[in-house]
C-alpha cells in the first residue's frame, strides 16, 4: 500500500481524507440516528409487526424492504417465503413496503400487529427494465439504438433444444427459420433482412456472457445432405433453460461499437445468474415430449398410381412395358400399398429433458450452477438420435465496498449427434405405393430381385457427429476512483468437432457383388480455440441534470483452427469399420492449421440532460487478419439520439400519455466474414494425388486488396406508452444499405476461374416498417394478461451491381428486385394440341430457353411476418399461446415434382391432368419418359410461375399451461407443465411444409410435451 | 486491491500498443507461398501432379467423365445413345440440339481454361524459379506445353477460333480476343515442337504414367494432320513407330492393360486398386441403360468375327431387350492391371496410314490399317483404291477407337465428312461443325464476339 501510494500521494492522501470523512459522518449518523430511537422508544409506545408479502397471485416475495415511514429506520426486509418480523414499531406507524418492479404501498399500522401485504406489479417499472447492449448496459427508457429482448420467462420449458426456435415470432425485426425437423442443425435467421449476397456473409454475431462464438459452420463438414448448408447453429450449445435473456440488437446506433462485425445484427446471450438468498435453492426440471412431423401430403394410392403410370405410356404409344418399369410389368405386387411417408418419416420422435440447478449466495456473492441432459429421437425409422449435455456455472461476487466486481461464467456443452447420411424425406414422397417390402421374412433387407433400392438399406450409412464447446467468462471490474471504472471482460470458447460417415458395403445392393472391401469411412476433425481479451474504462458523471458516460475499450482476439479429413476405404469386416487403422486404403484428405486475429478500439460517449435528451456517439477502430496489409484496419461508428418528449412540460396535461420517445441513429457497420487467407497468393495442398505425388494447385486468383463490407444503418423509432404504459406502441423505420459487397467479382473462365475475391460496387437495401404493441388489458388482483404483438413489413432491394449481365449471377439477382428472388418461366396453359405445357416466348426464337425466355421475377422472400403472443396468469395458473405468421412466396412442390408417369409416386394434384375430355386439367398428361419433347416441357415447369406459390402460414407456434402447486417448508412448490410446439399450421402452400431455407430436407417437428419441475 | 487496477493498466497498454503486429497471423499450415512453390523439384513436381489430376478426373481427355469427349464426342457423333432423360444438357449433345446456353459444354470451356491456367501457372513457376535444375526445369515445361496443348487442341476442334493464352494476368485473360483456328494451330504446332527438344526419350516412370518426348510426337503428327503437312506428319509418326521403347501389342485381350509396350502416355488412378474412370462410367447391368450405351449402328459395323467386339463390347440383355456398353476397360473394383490411356501406339499406325494416304501411297499405308484389323482377328485388306482406302480407314479407326477420347469426331471433322452424320441424326446441321461459345463467356468477355453461326 505504501509503495503504491508514492505513485500520486496527492491523489491518495484526498482519497483518504475524504474516506475518513465519510466515515466519521456516518458514525455521527448512527449516533443520532440511535438517539433518536432511544427517545422515541422512550416516550411512545412500540410493537413488533410479523406478516407475508405475496404477489397478488400469492406467490411469496423475498427481498422486499419494509421501513418505518418518516424514519430513518433501517427496516427488514422479507425472507424467503415472504415473511418478515419488524420489531420497535409505533403503534400508530404507516409501514412502507417496496421491491423492484412492484409499486410501493405505504400502510397504516393502526395498532395491527399482523400485517400480510399483497404487491401490485408496477407496469410502469418496464421502462425501468436494463437492456444489456453488450459492452454496457442501458435503461430501455434511455436507450438510443434499437435492441430487442426476450426473457428466460418467453424461453424456458419449451420443448426445443435452441433457444431460437422459442424466440421465432416474437421480435419485430427478427425473421428465424428453423432449417429442418432433424435436431441439430440451424437457423436460418434474418435481423432486418439480408445484407450480403453470400450466405455466409448474413450470418449475425453471436456474444454468449461477452465472448463472441463463431457463426461460421465448420468448413469441410460432411453434414451436406442431412443438415442443410451444413450448419450448426452455435445456441445448440446451450441449454435453453440456462439462458436469462436474449438481446438482438439492431441499428446502427446498438450495432456500431461491434464494428466489422456488427453489419447483421448482434445477439446477445446472457445466462442465468445466482441470486442472494439465506436457503440454497435447488431446482429439478424434467420433461418429456413427443414430436410427429407437421404436415404430410396426400399422395396417390396404388390403383391411382398404377392407372398414372398405364396412361403415361400408352400416351406415349409403348404397349410393352419396359424391362425397367417394375412397377406395372408384373415386376412388383400390383396390390400392394405402402404410405412410405409413414413408412419412412411417419415416427414419434421422443424428446426427454432432465435439469438440475443449484443456486445461493450472500449479498456479495452467489453462484448457479446447472446440469442438463436432453435426448431426442428422429422421426426417421430407425433409432437415431441427438444428445445433449450442458453443464453451466455462474459466480458473482462484489467487495465489501461495493468497488470490486467479479463476474465468472463457465458452460460446457457436448452435443452427439447419430442420424442417417442422407434426409429421407424426399424418397418417401417418390416411392411407388406398390413398391416392394422393406424387409424379408427373415429380417434382412429387401432388394426383390435387384428390382428395388431398398431405401431402409441406406439407415447403415450413418453420419455422426460430437460437438464439444467450452465457454468461459471472466469479466473484473473495478471502481478506481469515485465513478471512475475499469474492467476487464476476458474469455475463452473451444470447440471441438468430430464428424464420422460410414458406408458399409451392405447399404448397396448385395447384386453387385460388394463386400466390406469397399466399405469405407470418413472422418473430418476439427478443433478452435479462441481467447479474448477486453480492456475498459468507464467513466460516469453527473451534475445539474447533465449526465455524462463514457467508455473506451479495446479487443483482442485470436482465433486457433485446425482441421484434420481422413478417408479410409476396405475393411476386412464391418465390424471394423469405425477403426481407420483396419482400413486397407486411408489417406489424409486434409489437415490444416490457421488462424484469425482481430484487434479493436471502441468507445461510446452517452450524454443525456435531464433525463429527456439523449445523445449517444459509439465508434470503433477495427483490425483484421483476413484482409491485406493496405486493408487491415476500418473505422466503424454511429450516432444515436433521443427525445423523452412525455416528459415535457407541455405534455403534463396529456394523462392518457404515460411515454413518449423519438429516437433515430445513423452509422456505419461493417463484415469481415470472408473467410481466413483470401488474399494470399499460394498454392494449397490438394486432396488428391498422382502417381503417389500429392497434388498442390493455385489456391486462387489473388487480391491482396479488398477490404470490409460495409453497411450504413439509418433508424427512426418512436415509441409511446399509454394509460399508465398499459399500452405500449413501439415503430420504428429502417434503412440500411450495404455496399462494397465482398463477393466473386465474376470472371470469364478464360482467367482460369470463376472469379476474383474483390469488392463489389454493389449495393443492397433493406428497409421496413416495425411495429410493436404490448398491452396488458386485464390486471386484477389474481388474474392478470398481456397480448403482445408485432408485424415487420420488410423489404429487400438490389440497388446495383455492376456486370451482373454478363456473370455468373445473371440468373440469381435483376437490379431493382430483392436479393431472394427467382427468375421463371411464364406458364400460360397447356396447349390444346398438343397437350404440353405452353410458356411465355419473350424472344420469339420458338425455343424455350435460359435466360432469355425466364423473364419473370418472382420475390421469395417474406412480404411481412410477426406474432401475437398471450400470458394469461390466475392465481397459480399460468396460460400462454404464440402465434406466428408470415406471409410469403415460395418454390412449391412443382418445383421439385419429378415428371408426372414416371416411376414416381405424386401429389393426389396430379390427378388433375390435362385430356381432351378434361380441358381444365392442371398437369400434362403423363408420360413414361422416352419423349424428349415431354421431358423438356416438365423441367420448364418445374422452373416456371406455376412453381412458385403462395407459402403464407399462421402458426400456433407454443402454446403452454402450468399450474403451481405450492407444498410445504422443505419443498417450495411444484410447477406443472405441458407445453405444445407447432401445433396447428394454417396454409394453402403446396409443400410439406412453409417453414424450409432448402426443399427436400425434413421440415420442423410438432411437438407436445409434459413437464414437472420441482424447487427446493 | 491496487493491484488489481495495475492489472487492468498493464494490459491495456499492451493492447493499445502495436496493433499491426497483433493481427499478424503468416500463412496457413496447409498453403505455401507461390514462389516457394517452385523452389525446389518435389513441390513444383507437385503443382505439375495437380495438373494430371484435372486431367485424369475431369477433363475433356477423361475417359469416364461426364465433360470427357470420349462420351460428350461419341454421343454427338454417332458412337453413343444417350439415356440421360432428366439431363437435357446431354440430351441435347446427343441430339444435336445443343444451344449456347448449354451447361455441359459450358463445363467443357471451363474446365479446360482452368487447367490452361494451371498449366500456365506451372510453367511461369518454373521460368522464374531460380533453384531448379535445367533438366528439372525443362522436363516440367515441356509436360506443361504438352497437357497445355492436348487442351488448346481439342478446343480449337470443338469451338472454331478459340482465346489462346500464356499469361496469368486476369486483367488481360478477361479481355482476351479469339484467335483464328489456322493461327492457333500454327501456334500449337510452334509449341509442341518445343516440348519434343525439351521433354527426354526415356520415360520419368516405368509405368508410362507421365508422357514423354514421343507422346509430344503424337501430338505434333496430329496437328500436322489437321494442318495438312502430310510429310512432317509422315516423319513424326514414323519417329516413333521406330523408337525400341514401343512395340505393336498382339493380343486384343492385352491392349488395355497398363503393362503394355504400346503405350505411349496412360493415367494412373489415385490409388492402387482403384477403377479408372471408364470402367466406372460405362458400366449397367441388370436394368436398363442409365447413361450411354454403344448406337446400334456402330455395333452392328463389327463383323461378327471380330474379336475387338467379342473383348470390347458387353451386351447386357434384361427381360429380352438388349444393349451394348463399352467394354475395353473392365475392372470395376481391386483394379490391379488398367491405367486409363491417353496415347497409344496404333494411333500412330493410324497416322502414318493417313499421311501415306493423303501422299497417295496407298499400297505403302495398308499394312498400318491392317495391322489392327489383324490383330482383330479380321483378313486384311489388300490394293484399295485411295477412295476406297480413306473409307476403310475411317471406319477402321471407328471400330478400333470408340468411345476413346472423340478420335470419331476428331476423324470426320478433320475428312469433312462430319455432315455424313444427317443420315443417322436427324437434327444435323452443317454448322454444327463447332459447339456454340458459352452465352455466360460471351456476356462476360465481349471481345469473345462473335458467336459461332448458327448459334
Amino acid at each position: 500500500m505504501e509503495k503504491n501510494k508514492s505513485y500520486c500521494p496527492q491523489f491518495y492522501r484526498l482519497l483518504s481524507v475524504l474516506r475518513d470523512t465519510r466515515a466519521r459522518y456516518r458514525l455521527l449518523f448512527l449516533l443520532l440516528a440511535g438517539t433518536f430511537i432511544l427517545i422515541n422508544s422512550a416516550y411512545t409506545q412500540t410493537v413488533t409487526v410479523t406478516g407475508r408479502v405475496t404477489e397478488l397471485s400469492g406467490n411469496p416475495l423475498p427481498g422486499v424492504s419494509i421501513v418505518i415511514k418518516g424514519t430513518s429506520s433501517t427496516g427488514t426486509t422479507t425472507g424467503e417465503e415472504g415473511q418478515y418480523t419488524l420489531p420497535g414499531v409505533p403503534a400508530d406507524a404507516v409501514l412502507s413496503f417496496s421491491f423492484v418492479g412492484f409499486k410501493t404501498q405505504e400502510i397504516p399500522l393502526n395498532g395491527r400487529t399482523r400485517l400480510n401485504v399483497q404487491l401490485q406489479e408496477d407496469i410502469t417499472a418496464l421502462s425501468e427494465v436494463v437492456v444489456n447492449a453488450g459492452y454496457y448496459t442501458v435503461k430501455d427508457a434511455v436507450r438510443t439504438g434499437s435492441i430487442a429482448r426476450v426473457t428466460a420467462k418467453e424461453i424456458q420449458n419449451q420443448p426445443v433444444s435452441n433457444a431460437l426456435s422459442a424466440v421465432q415470432g416474437r421480435m419485430a425485426g427478427v425473421n428465424i427459420t428453423q432449417s429442418g425437423g432433424t435436431g441439430g442443425g440451424g437457423y436460418d435467421i434474418q435481423i432486418r433482412g439480408t445484407n450480403s449476397l453470400r450466405r455466409a456473409g448474413n450470418y449475425p454475431m453471436y456474444i454468449i456472457d461477452g465472448v463472441p462464438v463463431s457463426s461460421e459452420t465448420a468448413s469441410n463438414s460432411l453434414s451436406a445432405t442431412i443438415l442443410p448448408y451444413t450448419e450448426i447453429n452455435p445456441l445448440n450449445a446451450i441449454n435453453p433453460n440456462d439462458i436469462e435473456s436474449i438481446e438482438i440488437l439492431k441499428d446502427a446506433d446498438a450495432t456500431a461499437i461491434y464494428g466489422s462485425r456488427g453489419a447483421n445484427g448482434v445477439i446477445l446471450v446472457t445466462t442465468k445468474k445466482g441470486r442472494a438468498a439465506k436457503k440454497t435453492a435447488l431446482s429439478v426440471n424434467t420433461s418429456y415430449g413427443l414430436s410427429r412431423v407437421v404436415n404430410k401430403l396426400k399422395m396417390m394410392d396404388t390403383p391411382q398410381y398404377l392407372e398414372m403410370r398405364r396412361q403415361a405410356y400408352a400416351s406415349d404409344g409403348i404397349t410393352k412395358y419396359p424391362a425397367n418399369a417394375y412397377d406395372i410389368n408384373g415386376t412388383w405386387d400390383e396390390n400392394r400399398y405402402t404410405d412410405w411417408q409413414n413408412e419412412l418419416i411417419g415416427k414419434t420422435a421422443i424428446n426427454s429433458n432432465i435439469q438440475l440447478s443449484l443456486s445461493g449466495g450472500s449479498e456479495n456473492t452467489n453462484f448457479l450452477v446447472s446440469a442438463g441432459h436432453n435426448e431426442q429421437t428422429t422421426v426417421f425409422a430407425k433409432d437415431f438420435n441427438y444428445k445433449t449435455n450442458n453443464l453451466s456455472m455462474n459466480l458473482n461476487h462484489r467487495s465489501d465496498d461495493n468497488r470490486f466486481t467479479l463476474k465468472a461464467s463457465g458452460l460446457f456443452s457436448e452435443q452427439t449427434n447419430n442420424l442417417i447420411r442422407s434426409d429421407v424425406t424426399k424418397q418417401s414422397l417418390l416411392l411407388s405405393p406398390n413398391a416392394p417390402v422393406l424387409y424379408k421374412e427373415d429380417g434382412s433387407l429387401n432388394w426383390e430381385n435387384n428390382t428395388f433400392a431398398n431405401p431402409v438399406a441406406p439407415y447403415g450409412n450413418t453420419y455422426d457427429n460430437k460437438n464439444r464447446v467450452l465457454n468461459l467468462n471472466i469479466n473484473l471490474g473495478y471502481e478506481l476512483f469515485r465513478s471512475f471504472y475499469l474492467k476487464l471482460n476476458g474469455g475463452i470458447d473451444q470447440q471441438i468437432f468430430e464428424e464420422t460417415i460410414l458406408s458399409p458395403n451392405t447399404t448397396r445392393n448385395p447384386a453387385f457383388g460388394s463386400t466390406p472391401a469397399s466399405s469405407s469411412t470418413t472422418k473430418a476433425n476439427q478443433h478452435r480455440f479462441t481467447y479474448l481479451l477486453e480492456p475498459q474504462v468507464n467513466y460516469k458523471h453527473a451534475l445539474n441534470g447533465h449526465e455524462t458516460d463514457i467508455l473506451i475499450g479495446g479487443t483482442f482476439q485470436h482465433r486457433q483452427s485446425s482441421a484434420l479429413g481422413l478417408f479410409g476405404m476396405g475393411f476386412e469386416s464391418n465390424a471394423l469399420i469405425t477403426n481407420m487403422a483396419a482400413a486397407a486404403n486411408a489417406w489424409v484428405d486434409y489437415d490444416t492449421e490457421t488462424g484469425y486475429k482481430y484487434a479493436a478500439l471502441f468507445g461510446r460517449i452517452n450524454y443525456q440532460y435531464k433525463n429527456r435528451y439523449i445523445l449517444n456517439l459509439t465508434g470503433r477502430r477495427d483490425g483484421s487478419s483476413r484482409f491485406g496489409t493496405n486493408n487491415r484496419f476500418a473505422n466503424f461508428g454511429a450516432v444515436g439520439a433521443a427525445w423523452l418528449f412525455a416528459e415535457e412540460e407541455f405534455f403534463n396535461d396529456i394523462r392518457w400519455l404515460s411515454f413518449g420517445k423519438l429516437r433515430t441513429s445513423y452509422g456505419l457497420t461493417g463484415s469481415d466474414a470472408i473467410g481466413d487467407y483470401q488474399y494470399l497468393d499460394t498454392y494449397t495442398v490438394s486432396s488428391k494425388s498422382y502417381g503417389g505425388i500429392k497434388a498442390l494447385y493455385p489456391s486462387r486468383l489473388y487480391n491482396p486488396y479488398f477490404s470490409w463490407e460495409k453497411t450504413t444503418k439509418l433508424e427512426a423509432a418512436l415509441e409511446l406508452g399509454f394509460i399508465n404504459d398499459r399500452i405500449r406502441l413501439n415503430t420504428a423505420w429502417y434503412r440500411n444499405r450495404s455496399g462494397n459487397q465482398l463477393v466473386g467479382i465474376p470472371l470469364p473462365a478464360t482467367t482460369g476461374f470463376s472469379r476474383i475475391q474483390a469488392n463489389l460496387p454493389a449495393t443492397v437495401e433493406n428497409r421496413g416498417l416495425e411495429f410493436e404493441l404490448n398491452t396488458n388489458p386485464v390486471r386484477t388482483g389474481s388474474f392478470n394478461w398481456n397480448s403482445d404483438f408485432n408485424i415487420t413489413f420488410p423489404r429487400n432491394k438490389l440497388v446495383s451491381f455492376p456486370g451482373l449481365e454478363g456473370s455468373t449471377y445473371a440468373n440469381q439477382y435483376v437490379v431493382g428486385y430483392p436479393t431472394s428472388i427467382v427468375k421463371v418461366y411464364n406458364y400460360e396453359g397447356i396447349d390444346p394440341e398438343t397437350g404440353l405445357y405452353i410458356f411465355t416466348d419473350y424472344n420469339n426464337d420458338g425455343n424455350i430457353s435460359s435466360p432469355d425466355d425466364n423473364r419473370v421475377i418472382k420475390e421469395t422472400g417474406p412480404r411481412y411476418y410477426g406474432g401475437w403472443s398471450n400470458q394469461l396468469s390466475y392465481k397459480q395458473w399460468e396460460f400462454s399461446f404464440l402465434f406466428q405468421f408470415v406471409n410469403q412466396v415460395q418454390k412449391n412442390y412443382n418445383s421439385m415434382m419429378s415428371r408426372p408417369g414416371s416411376l414416381n409416386n405424386q401429389p393426389v394434384e396430379v390427378l388433375d391432368v390435362w385430356s381432351k375430355d378434361n380441358p381444365g386439367g392442371q398437369y400434362m398428361p403423363y408420360s413414361s419418359g422416352t419423349d424428349a419433347q415431354k421431358n423438356q416441357s416438365h423441367a420448364l415447369f418445374m422452373n416456371s410461375t406455376a412453381a412458385v406459390g403462395d407459402a403464407s402460414f399462421i402458426r400456433l407456434k407454443n402454446i403452454q399451461l402450468s399450474y403451481r402447486l405450492p407444498v410445504n417448508r422443505h419443498v417450495r412448490d411444484i410447477r406443472f407443465y405441458a407445453q405444445g410446439q407447432n401445433v396447428l399450421t394454417f396454409t394453402n402452400y403446396f409443400g410439406l411444409d412453409p417453414e424450409f431455407i432448402l426443399t427436400g430436407f425434413l421440415p420442423p417437428l410438432k411437438t407436445w410435451s409434459f413437464g414437472i419441475q420441482f424447487n427446493f | 486491491m491496487k493491484r488489481i487496477s495495475y492489472l487492468f493498466i498493464y494490459v491495456g497498454l499492451l493492447l493499445f500498443t502495436a496493433c499491426e503486429d497483433l493481427i499478424d497471423v503468416g500463412y496457413p499450415s496447409n498453403q505455401l507461398g507461390t514462389p516457394q512453390a517452385f523452389e525446389d523439384v518435389q513441390t513444383a513436381n507437385a503443382a505439375l501432379a495437380n495438373l494430371y489430376t484435372q486431367v485424369r478426373d475431369r477433363s475433356v481427355l477423361t475417359g469416364g467423365s461426364y465433360i470427357g469427349t470420349g462420351s460428350l464426342c461419341g454421343a454427338y457423333a454417332d458412337e453413343l445413345d444417350c439415356y440421360y432423360y432428366d439431363q437435357n444438357q446431354y440430351m441435347d449433345i446427343y441430339q444435336n440440339q445443343q444451344q449456347e446456353t448449354n451447361i455441359a459444354i459450358a463445363s467443357v470451356w471451363s474446365a479446360s481454361y482452368q487447367q490452361i491456367y494451371y498449366a500456365n501457372a506451372v510453367i511461369y513457376g518454373v521460368e522464374q524459379s531460380t533453384t531448379l535444375s535445367d533438366d528439372d526445369r525443362n522436363r516440367i515445361k515441356g509436360e506443361a506445353l504438352l497437357v497445355r496443348s492436348l487442351l488448346y487442341f481439342y478446343l480449337q476442334q470443338l469451338f472454331g477460333d478459340i482465346p489462346y493464352t500464356t499469361s496469368l494476368d486476369y486483367e488481360y485473360n478477361r479481355t482476351i480476343g479469339k484467335t483464328e483456328a489456322s493461327v492457333l494451330l500454327t501456334q500449337l504446332e510452334k509449341d509442341m515442337m518445343e516440348a519434343v527438344t525439351l521433354l527426354e526419350d526415356d520415360y520419368r516412370d516405368a509405368e508410362r504414367i507421365y508422357p514423354n518426348r514421343k507422346a509430344a510426337q503424337l501430338l505434333l503428327a496430329r496437328i500436322c494432320l489437321l494442318r495438312e503437312d502430310w510429310l512432317l506428319a509422315e516423319q513424326t509418326a514414323k519417329n516413333i513407330l521406330q523408337s525400341p521403347l514401343y512395340q505393336y501389342e498382339a493380343d486384343i485381350n492385352e491392349v488395355f492393360h497398363k503393362s503394355g509396350k504400346h503405350i505411349l502416355w496412360q493415367l494412373k488412378p489415385q490409388n492402387n486398386g482403384d477403377a479408372t474412370s471408364e470402367a466406372a462410367f460405362y458400366f449397367f447391368t441388370g436394368s436398363a441403360p442409365n447413361n450411354y450405351i454403344l448406337t446400334a449402328n456402330l455395333v452392328g459395323s463389327f463383323a461378327d468375327n471380330d474379336l475387338r467386339k467379342q473383348v470390347w463390347i458387353a451386351e447386357v440383355t434384361v427381360n429380352g431387350q438388349s444393349w451394348y456398353r463399352p467394354y475395353k476397360y473392365k475392372n470395376r473394383e481391386n483394379n490391379a492391371n488398367e491405367y486409363s490411356i491417353v496415347f497409344r501406339l496404333e494411333e500412330a499406325y493410324f497416322i502414318m496410314a493417313e499421311a501415306l494416304a493423303r501422299q497417295n501411297k496407298v499400297d505403302e499405308a495398308l499394312p498400318y490399317l491392317n495391322a489392327s484389323r489383324e490383330r482383330a482377328g479380321l483378313i486384311p485388306l489388300t490394293s484399295l483404291s485411295q477412295e476406297a482406302f480413306i473409307d476403310e480407314l475411317l471406319a477402321e479407326k471407328r471400330r478400333e477407337f470408340f468411345t476413346e477420347s472423340g478420335h470419331r469426331f476428331l476423324d470426320l471433322k478433320r475428312w469433312g465428312r462430319l455432315n455424313e452424320l444427317s443420315a443417322l441424326k436427324p437434327d444435323w446441321k452443317d454448322y454444327k461443325q463447332v459447339w456454340p461459345i458459352p452465352r455466360n463467356e460471351l456476356l462476360l468477355n465481349p471481345n469473345l464476339y462473335p458467336q459461332n453461326t448458327g448459334y
